[in-house]
């Protein structure tokens, strides 16, 4: 289940974005809420910072209980009435918002470190678009 | 999701086993289930097969997440499951690389036989199963955003793909 993954820093997130944006943002409440890298209160801290720092318009957060899993977005209903996502998820979570909607920006805001094996990293290939 | 293929088939199973061992089926619920190698379906599939060819299965435990060590250790000192631990002699881990080494770290006195093997990570969906999207740099296989069915990803880097039977 858990990949390993870190927080891209906010400033990195921040200067994808511009004033007047109407973004969402997707986050995974799995194995980058573990590694606090996403989940619920990161994803609000976020989104304050964003409308505060940038005055991006914010129209939608999603929680999803494992961002990897397709069903679980597709449930979630997500407005395709977006500039751009924010996506606080691995990159495999990544994919899935990529796959749903292939025109609209996807930023991702979790980098995916690798596959744990006991006490190595197996690492894995970046998609490209997602290193900030 | 971890995506987990198998180098082994069941034949090639059969032969790190003998009549003679006390064999425990161990199957990761998560990824492994999703992946179609683990599961409860497919560990009693595989224990009716190996029971059918005189190998004595003596218990068979389905883990909720088969890489978390605390849950691991949990099974292994559990009243119900610790004494049946200590007769078992084989443990055959249908599981991620990491579930099995770290199932392997806590079952230190018994043979653990690998099965699954991290590929990668995956995207699940019910109506397409599981797809490998972020291959491991060791495969050789670029990213795909459609993914690779788990058929198409055992093709490619020379593994097998789904249950054992």
């Amino acid at each position: 289940m858990v990949c390993a993954v870190e927080a891209v820093p906010y400033e990195k997130i921040k200067v994808q974005f511009k004033k007047g944006e109407r973004i969402s943002i997707v986050t995974c409440n799995t194995c980058t809420r573990s590694q606090e890298a996403g989940g619920a209160k990161l994803m609000e801290e976020i989104a304050g910072l964003l409308v505060n720092d940038v005055g991006v318009d914010v129209v939608e957060e999603i929680v999803l209980t494992t961002g990897c899993n397709a069903d679980y977005y597709d449930h979630a209903n997500p407005t395709a009435e977006v500039d751009k996502i924010l996506c606080l998820g691995c990159w495999a979570g990544w994919t899935v918002i990529k796959n749903k909607f292939p025109n609209i920006p996807v930023v991702a805001g979790v980098r995916t470190l690798g596959v744990p094996a006991q006490s190595d990293m197996l690492k894995v290939v970046a998609p490209e678009g997602v290193e900030l | 999701m971890i995506v987990v293929l198998r180098s082994m088939d069941y034949e090639q199973l059969k032969e790190h086993i003998v009549e003679a061992d006390r064999i425990i089926l161990w199957s990761c619920n998560d990824c492994t289930k999703y992946s179609n190698l683990g599961g409860r379906k497919n560990l009693e599939s595989l224990a009716k097969a190996l029971e059918k060819d005189g190998y004595n299965v003596i218990h068979q435990e389905l883990i909720g997440v088969g890489c978390q060590p605390p849950l691991i250790r949990l099974r292994s000192q559990h009243p119900a499951t610790k004494e049946i631990f200590s007769e078992a002699t084989v443990l055959i881990v249908l599981a991620c690389t990491d579930g099995f080494l770290k199932t392997q770290k806590v079952f230190k006195k018994m043979r653990v036989i690998q099965v699954g093997e991290s590929v990668g990570l995956g995207v699940y969906s019910k109506a397409e199963g599981m797809k490998l999207v972020i291959p491991l740099e060791e495969t050789g296989l670029p990213p795909s955003i459609e993914g690779y069915t788990l058929e198409e990803a055992a093709k490619k880097l020379g593994k097998k793909s789904g249950p054992l039977v």
